[in-house]
């Protein structure tokens, strides 16, 4: 079969490029110039002198090339030093503003909650003269329930929607034991079809005007990036909730993803949830009907 | 030793001044440097094999670095710089090993 001649190929006879690599790792310049040397010195007893002359000019270029290796070498490790020392300088300076922002946020966001108990208890003193006033303020209140933009409290469910767990308790790394935006939005919707007449996600209240979605892994309600466990508190009949929302399209569905991915789902009854208002909405294009009286 | 007294000169240059270089140059600083180390080492070989000679050095040494930055930046302009930069640092370094092997053995006879 194959050649097992006197002379038999080497085996390795294709890859003659790596042995070459590894066993002819010396220029073979340098015995070159070796035997040539030796040559000219067997043809004319000792060195001529130009030859001499060419070796010390060789030899000042040789140094100045290793003077230019060490250069280089150190520029580059220089350079090295340098990107890293930028990039976690800018990491840190990015850092620092992000929490600077988020105090700033959060400022803010006191200074508007005590503005707007200012402007309730305004309203409240300015409406509290006369049954005109009255009615106004009643008919006022109904409208912050429907709308969202007042603080509610009454009594409801509780559902907790949580990513699943592997055995030793971590959080999941697989996208499929994520709660996902649509599952919130999923629960939402089938509370809201159940007959929930407030909603809250994380403590964040719905509005008509409040998206449920995602960027990256996070899920965002109102543009606010929120963490796991998703708590969604619903106001109205805890019985009714309970029965519809469970036994209905959405919670069944919920409650299949628990079966098939290890998501975490649960519902209970509550006596008294208190759901915070979401703040006067940015209405941009519709404008409120003046009635004539 | 004057070898060794002119790279250590360089480096403390390099890391003293940090000169500035131009960005499109600096991919190739890496690649020079190992193709340079290849040729050092060479000539050390040539030298404990009592074959050293200045010229076939310095010709050795710009011709390797002339030659991985020309296959480095053929890579670059063909996407695939980064991938043939490896490749030369591989064989350099096989090169490297290889020589400071024979380097060893003339040193420690072992």
């Amino acid at each position: 079969m194959t050649a097992s001649t006197d002379q038999q190929p080497r085996l390795d006879r294709s890859m003659s490029l790596l042995v070459d690599m590894m066993t002819n790792t010396l220029d073979e310049s340098y015995a070159d110039a070796a035997r040539r040397k030796r040559g000219e010195q067997l043809s004319a007893d000792g060195a001529p002198p130009v030859a001499r002359g060419a070796s010390a000019r060789s030899r000042g270029t040789a140094v100045v090339l290793l003077v230019t290796l060490g250069l280089v070498t150190g520029i580059a490790a220089g350079q090295v030093k340098r990107r890293e020392a930028s990039l976690t300088g800018l990491r840190a300076e990015l850092v620092a503003d992000v929490q600077q922002r988020t105090r700033d946020t959060d400022a803010l966001a006191a200074q508007t909650a005590q503005l707007r108990q200012d402007v309730a208890a305004l309203q409240t003193a300015g409406l509290s003269v006369g049954a005109e006033g009255e009615q106004v303020a009643r008919q006022l209140a109904a409208l912050e329930l429907a709308s969202g933009v007042g603080a509610v409290t009454g009594e409801g469910v509780v559902v907790r929607l949580d990513d699943a767990e592997d055995r030793q308790g971590a959080p999941t790394a697989t996208d499929d034991g994520r709660v996902q935006d649509r599952d919130v939005q999923d629960a939402v919707n089938g509370l809201w079809a159940a007959g929930a007449e407030a909603i809250s996600v994380n403590d964040l209240r719905l509005t008509t005007q409040t998206a449920i979605r995602s960027a990256g892994e996070a899920i965002l309600v109102d543009f606010r990036p929120l963490s796991p466990p998703y708590v969604i508190r619903a106001i109205g009949s805890p019985q009714r909730l309970q029965a519809s929302f469970v036994d209905g399209a959405s919670g069944r569905r919920l409650q299949s993803y628990t079966e098939l991915y290890g998501l975490r789902f649960a519902v209970e009854g509550a006596d008294r949830l208190r759901l915070p208002g979401s703040g006067s909405p940015s209405l941009r294009f519709a404008r409120a009907e003046v009635v004539a009286s | 030793m004057i070898p060794a007294l002119a790279l250590a000169l360089g480096v403390a240059l390099g890391l003293f001044f940090e000169p500035t270089v131009p960005a499109a140059l600096q991919a190739y600083l890496p690649i020079a440097v190992v193709a340079a180390l290849d040729a050092v080492f060479g000539a050390v070989r040539a030298q404990l094999d009592g074959i050293f000679d200045e010229r076939v050095f310095v010709v050795s040494f710009v011709s390797n670095v002339l030659v991985a930055g020309l296959v480095v930046f053929l890579g670059d302009q063909l996407g695939v710089g980064g991938q043939l930069s490896t490749g030369v640092v591989v064989v350099l370094g096989i090169r490297i090993f290889s020589n400071a092997a024979a380097i060893r053995r003339h040193i420690f006879r072992a």
